[in-house]
């Protein structure tokens, strides 16, 4: 087979040559993997030679040749002293320090050179991947593919890769795969510092080959293994993150002094009068200004007393209280050692990784140990094993009862009111109402029950919450060379994940002290305690295994001189099984460690008219268990080096309850071409090309279904209130007939790179079809059911994704910067489900909400005629006169109402630079967002008399005429109209431009070594979003977060090897 | 080599054919299709599906026992002001109130899915199917009849019930069309339900949020003297009376006690209630009306156990039956109910001594034991108003006053105008509920009409 091998030779750009010495040999990289098309130059004559697919070259040279420049991406430049009597002979070409470009993508099924694939990759190198230092991994990856986006909206990170597919969130995230299986555990808990690299998959070719789950994409995370080298590589990192307080202040809420200037207002109209003088208002909280207000109406608090007391209050603002005594800079340092060795045979890698933190509020702290072991061996040589042990092990620690802002003090009220003191002058810690009013509490306490008050800071450490987890991962790869051509793989992976968590509520805490107060009944003067003593343990445990088996046969086979052929073909086993199991203890004795009996059945008194109540049991369980079954194929066939065609398929079943639906399913394909054009014959000349590849591709990927199903389906959901028998409910009703959803792409990509790597670029443009989604869709609810899941429409997405990369070096110096550039634009173009009510569709883009023509996550509003300048009414639009007819303005037709665009970025990217001079080096990341929309908040009566919630524009609002030529926020009205409200809050008053650009990340470095150069090492210091830079808001609001922005965090570290 | 590959695919095409059964195991632990005799109870017990909170609340929303200060009315937001003002408001879903109509038509379905999934389970043991079937006729006939007193005209037991009634659901099918039935067909459908399930449910009451023989009885008494068929509501009431006849005591009871009336008490023969909403609350401007609270004489203790007096005079109610709440009240069946159903009859009937001895066996546990004098009116006329009177006296906020109002009206002699006043921007206005008019049908709500093309 050698032999076969050997012969199989081939020059890329021929020339004539005098056939005089004849050379060949092969270039391969440091791992020995052949290095495909390679250039090569002979000193002194202009063509230059390209190695092909396998890495091998032949020339000829009439002249004594004496130097031979080798020079591949990625790789340093090598220059041979060429000894004309060796004919035939390998050349090793090092990797390059800050290489632009990798070189492999990782599929999750193969690694292959990016540069064969005819498929749309992205790839985030270990450099790029380690700019920003994180403790989880997906925030390092923002801003470093193009067409991955990020959306915190939420709080959370929720991503997507060209746009969404669907119309349900939960089925619109990306398939995130370790190594070499969808990863079961916290991804966040693996050690970013045990990541080689990141590669994301993005159209069908790329991503095809997980089939059912592949329509959102896939996010390959590659591991570190051993290295090759003589000597063992030691490495030792460390970094200490510094995130900054969180920036209460930023919401821009009612001030104390229009707060009390509110509240005054509804007392002269008697609005507290019905809920202050019922018999029934015991739960109904009224604020001590409403307390002041009324003993001044009975003569119990002088006009003169009352004014003082109210202005001393308008100074007060409780969020200064929690930044003072509640928050603090949460603290992140991490540790990190590894050590690879490796000989001819053998090859490892062991790592431990410790991290420990703090949060954001005080007494929040926890940590983590990793441990992580790789290696490989080769058994003779047809047999080689590979395989993985990880191991981490989390703590986690916050008082739970540690008060956040904002402050929900119950009792119908979903802020506080703003002038609160959480503590007095003296330092001692106050108390705030919560779900009672003062009245009751005073009787409560004649009656002798236990101190019922609030001090959020007093309670502040009265209830802990401890979690530990615990996550085995193993892998066992089995790789077997049957023939040269033709190697078998037997790959095995197991985790297993344990959480454990005990939140324990102490006998003092406001949560215990509430039940016992709550369930104590005076029975002739005598109190009697139906609530046990003692403090409230809650225990959770989780666990979760897994085990996935995947047998492969791939071949890598030349026919004659121009065809290679690169197939696998596998099939898969899955299963992940979850238990959830909670439990707890009431009346619990930490001390001792015992407990009180309890009897749910019975039904209990409660005290002081709060009715009935029952005890509710601590312990529950659940569980889920996933199995699939997959096979699936994957084929490259090369033509000359140039012509390049992909194909591959996938067929999954998957345990989907109570279905027919793998009957159902067909098979997902994707097909690819590409054509390396820089290595055709007319491109000879052109030799500061590098390479110049056109690709295209067409296939179908799937988005797995959440529950849709043929049979009814009920779940088990605790014990009934009253009867305490366990029951029942219906979470489906039969819904034969639904079909999978699937997502069908089309992608061009151009890709290419000029002056030896000075200049790459990666273009490319996709249409994304997405059909059958599956949507909860209005029915007719004399079914019992509002909601039914359908097929019920089309997504049509097409966009851009461009990457540049520069690299230029002066003097000392150097400069690397790339732009990702994306865009995407998604339209609904079929919807056949019902319109729900225009309100549904006013949240300012929040929800995906499907609408025939417009893009998912829709932003609305109802058009603004201004203010009105008699009484500052908001105005709107009704069959194009002006109206103040709210509750018809409010149930117009979505027709009539203005559609602004998407509330999810169209355009996004970020610019990724890299300066270095000397041994210094700066980095520095700009994100930039364009063409999106969103709603601000602002000012809603009814919420700010109900429910203490109040904006800063009431400030703003309409006083008196004229006001409306520099206001759009309406005047205070009462009784309040509950439509004029929603009116001017979804007006087009309130929709904002989403434009911005941020600076993500800054970093300086310093590059350090020793002059034997054994011993290398750099040390930064950096900061994590630095901030905006622009946007074309004038409220200064981050559009990227609905709530806090995330805080800034500053980092120091370095690392050191030898 | 080749043996190899072979292996290998012969290995996989086994571990493919194992994979139906690998397959077959359920995804979410928690989750089962219906299969025993166990997940049908299980769905029947789902409390605040069916008997817990489901019945809309326009049953109590526009009777003539309570009414809203201003700022109460203010307070509302414009779909119960409508269905407080009587304008009978027909867009349901702008203030989310479809919930209302699909909560209530969800306890039938569960109903449904359990009555046609009995037929499918194959393994009968541990429970008797027979009472799980009669508690799902009982839920579905109870749901359909509190819809009836909402949505369709009264019955008219002169002769013509060929009006639109309400959508009956008798399948489970989700497809199945939604049309009116006419009132006859309705009312006939909830009788047919009742006395299957009677002849099916168990003699003893058992847990009281279950359904059981003793309250299909009395569900059926409820029934007939809706329809105005006396004779019926007599018989029933009476099956109900020789099996259970408890009654509390209020003598014996701390009638000023915030909530005096435990949930399930020794009255409550099924237990159920509706969710209610805002206007039923004292702390939201609700309050109860003066000629309901001047009915009630001196040492009558459901005065001081119904009613408290807030600082401002107002007096809210406090006599739930549910065991406490603030906007919830009580829909369920109970023996006091009963009593006066047959109490009622008897009189009508002509049986006023029976109906005497009935009515004195409730008063007698109402009124304070020195005080009370037995009822020995001979009038029938005069006794059939004494009986009428205490119904209402007794009944309040338990689900029957808008039925009594709507069967009473049909009589000269007990029709009544209810009234509302509402106050805004100093200029008040009435609002007038007049006996008999289209006031006391509900309309359907429009986006129904709209997806089922329904009249």
């Amino acid at each position: 087979m050698k032999s076969l091998i050997s012969l199989i030779l081939m020059m890329v750009c021929c020339k004539a040559v005098f056939a005089q010495g004849k050379y060949r040999g092969n270039v391969i990289d440091q791992d020995h993997n052949p290095i495909a098309f390679a250039t090569f130059k002979l000193e002194g004559t202009a063509p230059a030679y390209r190695t092909d697919s396998l890495g091998r070259f032949e020339f000829s040279s009439s002249n004594a040749i004496r130097f031979v420049t080798f020079s591949a991406m990625g790789f340093e430049t090598k220059s041979i002293n060429w000894d004309t009597n060796v004919t035939n002979r390998t050349i090793l070409l090092n990797r390059k320090e800050n290489r632009l470009d990798e070189v492999q993508v990782n599929t999750g099924y193969q690694s292959i050179p990016k540069d064969r694939a005819t498929g749309s990759f992205g790839v985030v190198s270990n450099k790029d991947f380690n700019t920003i230092p994180s403790r989880g991994i997906l925030d390092r990856i923002e801003g470093k593919v193009s067409g991955l986006q990020f959306d915190r909206r939420s709080g959370k990170s929720v991503l997507n890769i060209r746009g969404i597919n669907t119309f349900s969130e939960l089925a619109a995230q990306p398939l995130i795969v370790v190594d070499n299986f969808p990863y079961d555990g916290t991804l966040d808990d693996l050690n970013p510092n045990d990541v080689e690299s990141v590669s994301v998959l993005k159209d069908a070719a790329a991503s095809s080959i997980w089939g059912s789950r592949a329509g959102n994409g896939v996010i390959v995370v590659t591991t570190k293994k051993g290295k090759a080298g003589n000597k063992p590589i030691i490495n030792f990192t460390t970094t200490t993150m510094v995130s900054r307080k969180p920036d209460l202040f930023y919401n821009k809420t009612i001030n104390s002094r229009d707060f009390i200037e509110v509240e005054r207002f509804l007392f002269d109209n008697k609005y507290y009068d019905d809920a202050y003088n019922s018999a029934y208002n015991q739960t109904t909280i009224f604020s001590p200004v409403v307390d002041m207000l009324y003993a001044n109406k009975a003569g119990r608090l002088s006009d003169i007393d009352l004014n003082t007391r109210l202005k001393a209050l308008e100074g007060h603002d409780y969020r200064n209280d929690l930044m003072k005594y509640v928050y603090q800079a949460a603290i992140n340092q991490q540790y990190f050692l590894d050590i690879s060795t490796s000989n001819a045979t053998n090859r490892n890698r062991y790592s431990v990784g410790y991290d420990r933190g703090t949060g954001d509020t005080k007494g929040a702290n926890n940590d983590r140990l990793t441990l992580r072991a790789t290696n490989s061996w080769k058994l003779g040589q047809k047999l080689s094993i590979e395989n993985m042990i990880s191991l981490i092990n989390g703590r986690d620690r916050v008082f739970s009862s540690t008060p956040r802002y904002p402050m929900i003090p119950g009792g119908g009220k979903n802020n506080l009111y703003p002038y609160a003191s959480l503590v007095d002058d003296e330092g001692n810690f106050l108390s705030i109402p919560r779900f009672y009013n003062s009245s009751f509490l005073e009787k409560a306490n004649a009656d002798g029950l236990l101190d019922w008050t609030y001090r959020p800071l007093a309670d502040r450490d009265k209830s802990t919450y401890k979690s530990w987890n615990r996550h085995l991962y193993l892998n066992f790869n089995l790789h077997y060379d049957i023939l040269p051509f033709l190697k078998a793989d037997l790959i095995y992976g197991y985790e297993h994940s344990n959480t454990k968590s005990e939140s324990l509520s102490g006998e003092d805490s406001f949560e215990v002290r509430d039940l016992i107060n709550k369930y104590t009944r005076i029975v002739n003067g005598a109190k009697l305690y139906d609530f046990p003593f003692g403090a409230i343990m809650r225990n959770a445990d989780n666990e979760m295994q897994s085990h996935r088996g995947r047998v492969q046969v791939s071949l890598n086979k030349s026919f004659g001189d121009e065809h290679v052929l690169n197939a696998l073909i596998g099939t898969e086993l899955y299963t992940r099984n979850a238990d959830q199991r909670s439990s707890g203890s009431y009346g619990y004795n930490a001390e001792v460690l015992s407990r009180k009996s309890m009897d749910y059945n019975a039904i209990y008194q409660l005290y002081g008219g709060l009715g009935y109540g029952f005890m509710t049991p601590l312990d529950s369980y659940a569980g889920t268990l996933s199995r699939t079954v997959s096979m699936y194929f994957n084929g490259l066939y090369e033509y000359k080096g140039k012509y390049g065609l992909s194909f591959s398929a996938r067929k999954d079943a998957a345990n989907s309850f109570g279905t027919n639906i793998n009957s159902q399913w067909n098979p997902l394909w994707s097909a690819g071409l590409s054509w390396q054009i820089a290595k055709e014959k007319f491109m000879c000349g052109a030799d500061w090309i590098d390479y110049f590849k056109l690709r295209t591709t067409f296939g179908y990927g799937g988005v797995q279904p959440s529950g849709a199903l043929n049979k009814t389906v009920i779940g088990y959901v605790g014990n009934a209130k009253y009867s305490n028998l366990p029951y029942a409910i219906i979470g489906s009703p039969p819904n034969p007939g639904l079909k999978w959803e699937t997502v069908r792409t089309l992608n061009f990509g151009l890709d290419f790179s000029i002056y030896g790597g000075k200049l790459t670029a990666n273009l490319d443009y996709y249409r994304k079809k997405s059909f059958d989604l599956l949507s909860d869709d209005p029915f007719d609810p004399t079914s019992g059911y509002s909601l039914l899941t359908k097929n019920v429409g089309q997504i049509a997405t097409h966009g851009i994704d461009l990457t540049l990369a520069s690299n230029g070096r002066f003097g000392n110096g150097y400069w690397q910067s790339s732009i990702n550039f994306s865009y995407s634009k998604n339209k609904v173009t079929d919807y056949r489900g019902t319109i729900g009510a225009t309100s549904m569709y006013l949240d300012g883009g929040q929800t995906l909400m499907p609408l025939l023509g417009k893009s998912l996550y829709p932003v609305f509003s109802y058009k603004s005629a201004g203010l009105d300048p008699v009484n500052g009414d908001p105005r709107g639009y009704k069959n194009g006169d002006i109206s103040k007819d709210y509750q018809a303005l409010t149930m117009d037709s979505l027709q009539y109402l203005n559609y602004h665009g998407t509330a999810l970025p169209p355009i996004y990217g970020a610019w990724n630079n890299t300066i270095g001079y000397g041994k210094f080096y700066l980095d520095f990341s700009l994100l930039f967002k364009f063409g999106h929309y969103f709603k601000k908040k602002s000012i809603v009566y009814g919420s700010l008399f109900d429910s203490w919630d109040g904006h800063a524009d009431f400030a703003k609002r309409w006083q008196q005429p004229g006001d409306e030529l520099v206001t759009t926020v309406p005047s205070m009205q009462y009784p309040n109209d509950s439509y004029r409200d929603l009116f001017y809050q979804h007006s087009s008053n309130n929709i904002v431009k989403g434009d911005l650009i941020r600076l993500q990340n800054i970093r300086l470095g310093y590059n350090f070594g020793l002059s034997d150069s054994k011993i290398k090492g750099q040390l930064y210091i950096g900061a994590n979003n630095v901030g905006l830079i622009w946007r074309k808001n004038k409220e200064n609001l981050d559009p990227d977060y609905l709530d806090l922005p995330a805080p800034r965090v500053i980092s120091i570290g370095g690392n050191i090897n030898f | 080599m080749r043996q190899y590959i072979y292996k290998l695919l012969i290995a996989s095409l086994f571990f493919m054919a194992s994979c139906n059964k690998f397959l077959e195991d359920k995804t979410n632990k928690t989750s089962t299709v219906p299969s025993t005799l166990e997940d049908m109870q299980a769905l029947l017990d789902a409390g605040n599906e069916l008997n817990l909170g489901s019945y809309p609340f326009f049953l109590e929303a526009c009777t003539d026992d309570f009414l809203l200060t201003d700022a109460g009315y203010n307070n509302l937001d414009v779909f119960d002001k409508q269905v407080y003002t009587f304008q009978n408001p027909d867009l349901y879903s702008a203030t989310e109130k479809l919930i209302l109509w699909r909560d209530a038509y969800k306890a039938i379905a569960i109903a449904n899915t359990v009555l046609d999934g009995l037929s499918d389970i194959k393994i009968l043991k541990g429970l008797d199917p027979n009472n799980i079937k009669g508690q799902a006729l009982f839920h579905r006939a109870f749901m359909h009849f509190i819809l009836l007193q909402i949505y369709a005209a009264p019955f008219d037991e002169k002769g013509n019930n060929n009006v639109p009634g309400i959508p009956l659901k008798l399948s489970s099918d989700i497809n199945d069309k939604t049309k009116r039935s006419t009132v006859g067909e309705c009312y006939r459908s909830v009788i047919q339900d009742l006395e299957e399930a009677a002849g099916l449910l168990p003699n003893e009451l058992g847990i009281v949020t279950r359904p059981n023989k003793i309250s299909a009885h009395a569900a059926l008494s409820r029934v007939y003297m809706a329809m105005e068929d006396y004779g019926n509501a007599k018989k029933y009431a009476e099956l109900v009376l020789t099996r259970y006849d408890k009654l509390m005591d209020l003598n014996a009871m701390s009638v000023d006690a915030s909530f005096p009336y435990p949930a399930m008490n020794a009255e409550t023969l099924f237990f159920a209630y509706s969710n209610g909403t805002t206007m039923f609350g004292g702390s939201r401007g609700s309050y109860m009306a003066d000629d309901l609270l001047s009915m009630y004489d001196t040492h009558d203790l459901r005065f001081r156990a119904n009613y408290k007096k807030g600082t401002d005079g107002r007096y809210t109610f406090k006599g739930h039956y549910v065991g406490s709440g603030t906007y919830l009240f009580f829909v369920g069946l109970t023996t006091s109910e009963v009593l006066l159903n047959a109490a009622e009859s008897n009189t009508r009937l002509g049986n006023t001594t029976l109906a005497k001895q009935q009515l004195n066996e409730l008063l007698q546990n109402r009124i304070e034991k020195q005080f009370f004098v037995p009822v020995t009116e001979s009038n029938s006329e005069a006794l059939l108003k004494t009986i009428i009177g205490e119904r209402r006296k007794e009944l309040v906020r338990r689900g029957l006053r808008w039925s009594d109002l709507r069967r009473l009206n049909k009589d000269e002699r007990f029709k009544k105008q209810i009234v509302r006043a509402v106050t805004i921007d100093g200029k008040t206005e009435q609002f007038k509920l007049l006996p008999n008019s289209s006031g006391y049908i509900f309309n359907i709500p429009a986006e129904v009409k709209n997806m089922t093309g329904m009249e």
